[in-house]
């Protein structure tokens, strides 16, 4: 450890530290949510079948930020919050940290709200949700304060669980037609950086490393297993959109909003006959790591800041997203919270390029002086 | 402790907040039918099945029956006559007869393809007379409607038939250049048969295919694994069993309007023969000549096959769909109007593998 890195801190106690390999699952179950069950419609808006090139291009996007954003934390050697308090002081740096931490706490409110209403539109029209939250966010508590080691192993077995899901990808394969899906590249790059822009949503998450990054052990070595997590969302997305684009003509992919549920729709085994329904609750392992992951770093922000109680800022925000989650109850403010999120996110990834150059040349200026 | 058992405790009992519905309380609607009467009118019949006692292992079906105005009025209607709340989920085929379908059934598709209780798979059919008839009807096998006219589909769609159901449908519906068509069936004294196929132009019925150019169109439009191919009987009727068959759909782009190549290549071997005019089956150009009467029968069907669909403006083959992934800035009006006049080749080559085991 270096001498800054010293001063600053952030020293985790080995028993908390999580191996580098785990970076992959960690990085790989935050950016799969729920963008991934209907984002065909929304890219597919802009440049229709050609779209699959703007998840390319989104994704090279997110490799270079995850690189970026492996700088900044190795120069620092702290976490976002030590930063924002090197770089811009004590309270606007606070204040920074902070919004970080509310962003965090909106990212699981999205993907809290909008599975639920997955549950309430294919599933229970007439659940009642302020039970199904409670019970919900009681597990999500639960989970969050066992720390974070605990959830990183959630987030592997999540992973390896949902996998075999990809399998059924088969089905519609096998009943749509390769005919129609022919490489033309008649959209314009605007329209295909608009379409990037909509994928955006599905890969907000590696902005997480700001947080966890102590918790890494050999911080450095993490760097290839955390593109590597990328590299194997891009992939999932990539294959996920090109399954749909065989399966769906291209107009029709605009009047269908859950693309992946309803490709599992005719999925058909002799024993069961809708699998949409096993799909969705077992959607339910890739849901319960990710509002769980948004929470933990949400509520470690504050421990942070003002050495605030961790379990009790998870109860706040647990409590914060429950009422949230009662008040937002139709589709058209869910639709709404998806597209807000997508922009905050949005400006959050671009934030990390501007921090970039403000930390390469803060902590140039100071080692000068320093020296 | 304690309060980790009060949550799992919780949790067992919170699951008994959502309501339950069992089998036995719901009437579960297998086949639904509709009935054009006069314009904003329209008759509905439900089939439900009704199991019997144990012992005596009979499925009768009940039938409901009501004229309705508009679709949600129909659910209605047919609500007010069930004793039971009904069920959607195991819905298998949906009919229309042919004067409603020929007004269009975009409303239907509609409802459909909104109900996540509904499947992608379920059968879609065109009725050529009363819907509310065949539904009815008694027929021999011992199953409901709903399993007959079910079973019938997927045997043809195995063979001879093009593959179709609802999201076959919808997909050709909402797509550009492309349009659906559905089994064309007719009820026969106590049996249901499939008698061509009927043809759309979005979701208005303008044509049908008759029985002979049935499998035609399935070599145009997907491989086909197995079929039998009956041959007219000028010099003898002979019956083709296809085995495999190969389709490539190529466009020349340079020319303003464009021009399709369709290659179809079948397999088969000859597994009927009744000898008129025939000299010998052992002849090795026989076989060389019925390749080339099995290919010029294809051509033939083919070619007036896709000028009625130029002549109706409906695009079955989906030409339209695959030139607009081939082509930059396609233009949908404009290809509207060149459709008619598109030219079309069709090359067929027939390769007859074999005659059976016997001379």
């Amino acid at each position: 450890m270096n001498k800054i890195s010293g001063k600053q801190g952030v020293q985790i106690p080995e028993q908390f530290l999580v191996t580098p390999m785990f970076v992959f699952f960690i990085i790989h179950s935050m950016q799969v949510g729920v963008g991934i069950l209907g984002f065909e419609g929304y890219i597919a808006e802009h440049s229709g079948f050609d779209s699959w090139i703007s998840i390319i291009m989104a994704g090279v996007f997110i490799h270079l930020l995850l690189w970026m954003l492996y700088n900044i934390l190795r120069d620092s050697g702290g976490d976002i919050v030590s930063i924002h308090r090197d770089v811009f002081g004590k309270y606007i740096g606070g204040f920074f940290s902070l919004i970080l931490s509310i962003y965090f706490l909106l990212l699981a409110l999205t993907v809290l709200r909008t599975f639920l209403e997955v549950i309430q539109v294919w599933i229970f029209p007439s659940i009642r949700i302020e039970f199904f939250t409670l019970v919900f966010l009681m597990l999500i508590y639960y989970l969050v304060i066992g720390g974070f080691r605990l959830v990183t192993g959630f987030c592997m077995i999540s992973v390896i669980l949902t996998l075999p899901l990809l399998l059924l990808k088969f089905f519609p394969i096998d009943v749509g037609s390769v005919n129609y899906l022919y490489p033309a590249i008649e959209h314009s790059l605007t329209d295909l950086l608009k379409s990037a822009k909509a994928t955006i949503l599905s890969f907000l998450g590696i902005e997480l490393l700001f947080v966890f990054y102590p918790f890494i052990k050999h911080p450095q070595r993490s760097v290839k297993w955390a593109h590597f997590g990328v590299f194997f969302t891009v992939l999932i997305y990539l294959a996920t959109a090109l399954v749909a684009f065989i399966y769906y003509s291209e107009e029709q992919l605009e009047h269908v909003t859950w693309g992946t549920i309803s490709l599992w729709k005719i999925v058909e085994f002799p024993f069961i006959e809708r699998f949409e329904y096993i799909g969705i609750a077992l959607w339910v392992y890739v849901i319960v790591p990710n509002i769980c992951l948004a929470m933990w770093g949400a509520s470690r922000i504050p421990k942070r800041l003002f050495n605030a109680n961790q379990k009790l800022m998870i109860v706040v925000y647990c409590a914060i997203l429950y009422i949230l989650t009662l008040f937002l109850d139709d589709r058209e403010i869910v639709e709404k919270i998806n597209t807000f999120t997508s922009q905050v996110g949005f400006y959050v990834l671009l934030y990390i390029p501007l921090l970039f150059v403000i930390t390469k040349v803060f902590y140039k200026v100071r080692n000068q002086h320093e020296s | 402790m304690n309060r980790k058992w009060i949550c799992v405790l919780l949790v067992i009992f919170l699951t008994g907040c959502q309501q339950i519905y069992s089998v036995e309380d719901r009437a579960i609607v297998q086949i639904l039918g509709y009935d054009y009467v006069e314009k904003d009118v329209l008759k509905g019949t439900v089939g439900i099945p009704q199991y019997g006692e144990e012992e005596v292992r009979t499925v009768e079906e009940l039938n409901l029956t009501v004229n309705a105005e508009s679709l949600k009025d129909f659910s209605q209607q047919v609500e007010k006559e069930s004793s039971k709340p009904l069920s959607m989920g195991k819905l298998a085929v949906t009919l229309y007869n042919q004067k409603l379908a020929e007004s269009g059934i975009d409303e239907f598709l509609d409802v459909l393809s909104r109900d996540p209780r509904v499947g992608r798979n379920i059968y879609l059919g065109v009725v050529d007379g009363e819907v509310q008839e065949l539904i009815e009807g008694k027929y021999n096998q011992n199953e409901t409607t709903a399993k007959y006219v079910k079973g019938i589909m997927e045997n043809n769609m195995q063979r001879n038939f093009p593959k179709t159901n609802l999201h076959h449908f919808l997909y050709a519906y909402y797509a550009e250049g492309l349009d659906g068509f559905l089994p064309y069936i007719k009820k026969r004294n106590s049996h249901i048969q499939i008698s061509g196929v009927a043809l759309f132009d979005g979701g208005k019925m303008v044509s049908v295919v008759t029985d002979e150019d049935v499998l035609t169109l399935k070599l145009l439009l997907e491989e086909v694994k197995e079929g039998a191919l009956p041959l007219s009987p000028e010099m003898g009727s002979v019956g083709m069993e296809i085995t495999d068959s190969n389709l490539k759909y190529e466009v020349d782009n340079s020319k303003d309007i464009p021009e399709f190549d369709i290659k179809v290549k079948v397999t088969g071997f000859i597994n009927e023969m009744k000898e008129q005019e025939l000299e010998s089956t052992q002849t090795p150009g026989l076989v060389n000549d019925l390749e080339t009467e099995f290919k010029n029968h294809l051509k033939a069907s083919a070619d007036k096959m896709i000028a009625k669909f130029q002549e109706d403006q409906t695009d079955p083959l989906g030409l339209g769909n695959i030139l607009k992934n081939r082509r930059r800035n396609f233009d949908k009006e404009k290809w509207e109007e060149q459709y008619p006049e598109v030219p079309v080749n069709v090359d067929v080559e027939v390769k007859i593998t074999g005659t059976g085991i016997s001379l």
